[in-house]
């Protein structure tokens, strides 16, 4: 203790008026200049020292590539591919070699902020560790005796490794009310697939020979290995069918493509069942010993024949019989790839549930070049034993689908009942690298929300707009600076990731991990006994049932079993589904109200002088993570809105100049693109633009932002949003 | 002309204020200001320079670490000096390097070394050893400490100085007490090209 004393007083009379002309002080054994350089009166060099390459898993999508880290003289050179890594086939895309410039981004966050001004005004003083978690500590606390437990929502999105952690913080601070980013994405995927085959499977893209793609963009919503893989196909055979209302790379890249009507690709897949199951080219034998339900879909399917289909799809009758017919005929090495975004329109888990159907009935499941059930290595899980409080509620969002997820909850339906106070109040909110206010659709409402808040607290690597209507900032050391625990990732050929740190953290940042064992003090020993364990002794913990997986990560940066693909596992065996097989009619859907075989139903047509405001990725951005990234921010500066040739001539507007859009709920101003690559009907534009935040600085004022346009409109089976079911205005800005 | 101890003075008054405020500072300033205001010749300043210590750790947070519209003025050198603007690059190696070739350590955990409060504190330092070679009539010393602080403010100083006390001047509505150290600052870094020119 005398010598912190010494040394601050030291500090103190050296930063002080007095001056000296002895350049340094001697305080103990250490010299000190003024603050931040000592003498040890040695001259060293770190020239040389601090050079390594670090095996890693990169963090700048959902994908978890693997990568290799070129770290000289204690910072990283460059990233490049790890070629063992197989879930990605030894590839690194635009973004994860910009990774670099995440971890040196001038704008990053590096200190715990406390606002001082207004919320949203920008008004910041830089505060310690303990002064921020405190703060934070103490106001999930009053929330919590003032509101109960559930008064506090936690909400957090996938792919950081350390989310656990976050998730862990609010099943034992007490709260209900986690909400992530499913209901945004892919939940009536899971539930669609779920519902039909107990999994959601994985489409065996490199050994298919006829894919179809409906608004899964590959080529620019990257997932890995299919982006890659769909380029590959086997010996040439591949065939690749691509329906989307605008002409993507994917479509470039496609066999055929057809620019259907938006919302009506349930129309198509019926109608290909028809056709399938009309001219007897099912797989009879797998649909009599594997499925359920097939005698209720052959009368149900009859009505939707091509014709029909035709005139809702926009797609030619003799196109989708045929397609239907080659699509029976490459079978069982064919896909109806269901995609991962699903977040479409309000029928999305219906339109999931046939796509799992039509790939049933040709008898593709689980076969070579089908639909294949995930395999998972297993990781020994870490246990807790959460705190147990009487007085809390249910979830807030109970009810508000039919099947919602506990831990993922109903994003739109969240804040549509915390903006309600209904059926109580919440008043807090934790959010952990989740960028509501740029992610859920209406923005409007999403800022109600938060001006509704007594306290926010945000955990993230930028100051994000969510970040910006926080009250206390914390900075997170970035997927570079990390030990994460480990990550089995599910899939044909499933791997174990790894992140190690590559540099030490930068600034003040920390791993999440440490932030959540210092709040966790903070709130309580029962609560911090459940974060008593270090990192390492958690990936001990992790690999204690088969020590050779961190072995194997150690020295190749990834764990896998098998390199070749492993088909006919669930052959014989019951299926994760109440019948222990593919449910094509679903009982458990009747049993709810539901339709249980999916039913056509049409939905609302543009309206006169409006489009329907159509959103997507690009191959250079995630989300709105990336786009104020230097080098990506290069490639794409802002996003345009599409418009067709015929629509902008008719409207008299012209390429580059800047329009207005007009939703229901609110606007944006951005340049035009006029172009072919979209149906006249229709406008796009690019996700992750148009930020409030001004702590983005090469963004700020940089295009529109989708989430501020799209109305909040629900899928009511899985409470996904339906984010294509938006009518806007374009008009000259 | 400025004295050595002047010059040691200056930098490290410019160390100080360019550096997260504490109470201390508060306590010192009126003292600190009035030196610097005597060593450059300058007009005081005419805003009042007696901010709340709360005032200016917002005015500081606004201008260095986060702001509107991005952080207005990185107080960091690599961010002037390299490709895209970046921290740690190239030129926050060469700095460390300068720093452990006098048997210097970085002691501030994670900032980057070259944040310019933490390079006028290295040349606080030489200006220092030079004062103190001269006092042993060690002139050889006294020239490399010399040559050392040229080197250093020429290559990897200078360069970014003035583009960093623009950009802090012209900040509308910024904290003054930072406006006034900003314009003092290049007041200062040109007597001392000045003097670089001369050794």
């Amino acid at each position: 203790m005398a010598r912190l004393i010494d040394k601050k007083l030291s500090r103190r009379r050296f930063l002080g008026t007095s001056s000296c002309a002895l350049a340094v002080a001697t305080v103990g054994s250490q010299t000190t200049v003024l603050k931040a350089l000592a003498s040890s009166g040695k001259v060293t060099t770190s020239k040389g020292a601090g050079t390594k390459d670090v095996f890693t898993a990169c963090g700048m999508c959902v994908n978890k590539c693997g990568v290799i880290a070129r770290v000289r003289d204690g910072r990283i050179h460059k990233l490049d591919p790890n070629p063992e890594f197989i879930k990605s086939r030894g590839m690194l895309c635009a973004r994860g070699n910009a990774g670099v410039k995440v971890i040196y981004d001038a704008d990053r966050l590096k200190y715990p902020l406390i606002r001082v001004g207004k919320r949203g005004e920008g008004k910041w003083r830089r505060a310690s560790w303990d002064e921020a978690l405190d703060l934070v500590a103490k106001n999930m606390n009053e929330i919590a005796e003032k509101y109960t437990r559930a008064g506090v929502m936690f909400a957090s999105t996938e792919g950081t490794f350390q989310e656990h952690f976050f998730l862990q913080m609010a099943e034992c601070f007490g709260s209900p009310n986690t909400v992530r980013h499913p209901t945004l994405c892919l939940s009536s995927n899971i539930q669609g697939f779920g519902a039909t085959y107990g999994t959601n499977p994985t489409p065996d893209v490199l050994n298919a020979d006829y894919i179809i793609m409906a608004g899964a963009n590959r080529s620019e919503a990257l997932i890995t290995p299919d982006s890659i893989d769909q380029l590959k196909g086997d010996g040439g055979r591949r065939k690749l069918i691509y329906l989307d209302p605008r002409f993507t790379k994917t479509a470039a890249k496609a066999d055929e493509w057809y620019p259907i009507k938006p919302g009506t690709d349930l129309a198509f897949i019926l109608a290909m069942i028809n056709v399938i199951i009309s001219e007897g080219r099912y797989a009879k034998e797998f649909v009599e010993e594997m499925t359920v339900g097939f005698d209720k879909l052959v009368p149900h399917v009859k009505p939707y024949t091509p014709e029909w289909a035709a005139k809702e799809t926009e797609i030619p009758a003799e196109d989708i019989r045929r397609i239907a017919r080659e699509f029976a005929a490459a079978a069982p090495k064919a896909i109806y790839y269901q995609g991962r975004r699903s977040s479409f329109f309000t029928n999305d888990t219906q339109l999931r549930r046939a796509m799992a159907i039509l790939n049933a009935i040709i008898g593709n499941w689980d076969t070579e070049g089908g639909m294949v059930p995930n395999s998972k290595i297993k990781l020994v899980k870490h246990d807790y034993l959460a705190p147990w409080y009487d007085d809390v509620p249910e979830r807030i969002d109970k009810g508000s689908a039919a099947f919602l997820s506990e831990k993922d909850g109903s994003w739109i339906n969240l804040r549509n009942r915390v903006l309600e106070a209904k059926p109580y109040p919440v008043k807090g909110m934790m959010i952990y690298k989740q960028n509501v206010v740029m992610s859920v659709p209406n923005r409007a409402k999403t800022l109600k929300m938060m001006d509704q808040m007594d306290f926010i607290c945000t955990i993230d690597i930028v100051m994000s707009d969510t970040a910006w209507y926080s009250d206390v900032v914390l900075p997170e050391a970035t997927y570079l600076e990390r030990q994460d625990p480990l990550e089995s990732l599910s899939g044909i050929l499933p791997v174990v990731a790894f992140r190690q740190p590559c540099v030490e953290p930068l600034f003040e940042s920390k791993p999440n991990l440490w932030i959540m064992q210092n709040l966790a003090k903070r709130l309580g020993s029962e609560v911090a006994e459940t974060f008593d364990f270090t990192m390492d002794e958690h990936i001990h913990h992790q690999v204690s049932k088969n020590p050779q997986i961190l072995k194997d990560l150690k020295s190749k940066g990834v764990h896998y079993m098998k390199v070749l693909p492993t088909y006919g596992l669930t052959k014989g065996k019951r299926l994760k589904t109440k019948t222990g097989k593919i449910e094509i009619y679903s009982a458990n859907y009747a049993k709810k109200g539901l339709d249980p075989l999916p039913t056509y139903t049409k939905h609302e047509d543009v309206p006169a002088n409006k489009f329907r405001l159509l959103v997507g990725r690009s191959a250079i951005f995630t989300h709105g993570t990336t786009a104020n990234n230097a080098y990506l921010h290069d490639i794409m500066p802002e996003n345009t809105l599409w418009l067709n040739t015929l629509s902008a001539k008719k409207m008299g507007l012209r390429d580059g100049q800047r329009v207005k859009v007009k939703s229901r709920v609110g606007e944006g101003t951005l340049k035009l693109e006029v172009t072919e690559k979209i149906r006249p009907d229709c406008v796009y534009m690019a996700h992750g633009f148009g930020v409030i935040s001004k702590g983005q600085s090469l963004i700020f004022d940089r295009g529109a932002c989708d989430a501020a346009l799209i109305e909040d409109k629900v899928e009511p089976i899985s409470g996904n949003a339906a984010m294509h079911q938006t009518f806007v205005e374009v008009s000259p800005a | 002309m400025l004295e050595n101890h002047q010059r040691q003075d200056l930098y490290r008054f410019f160390a100080r204020i360019f550096s997260y405020p504490d109470h201390f500072l508060i306590e010192d300033l009126d003292a600190e200001v009035a030196t610097v205001v005597g060593l450059l010749s300058a007009e005081p300043p005419t805003d009042d320079l007696s901010p709340l210590l709360s005032d200016l750790q917002v005015g500081y947070t606004e201008l260095f670490i986060s702001k509107h519209g991005g952080v207005p003025a990185p107080p960091y050198g690599s961010v002037y000096l390299e490709e895209a603007g970046q921290l740690m690059g190239q030129t926050t190696l060469c700095v460390r390097q300068a720093y452990e070739g006098e048997g210097l350590s970085h002691e501030e955990g994670g900032e980057p070394p070259d944040l310019i409060s933490t390079e006028l504190e290295f040349l606080y330092y030489l200006v220092g050893k030079e004062i103190a070679a001269l006092s042993e009539d060690d002139l050889s010393m006294a020239h490399t400490c010399r040559q050392k602080q040229v080197d250093f403010c020429h290559t990897l100083l200078q360069p970014w100085v003035k583009q960093f006390c623009q950009r802090v001047l012209q900040v509308e509505g910024s904290v003054p007490l930072y406006r006034w150290s900003a314009g003092m600052l290049l007041a200062f870094c040109m007597q001392e090209e000045e003097l670089y020119g001369v050794s």
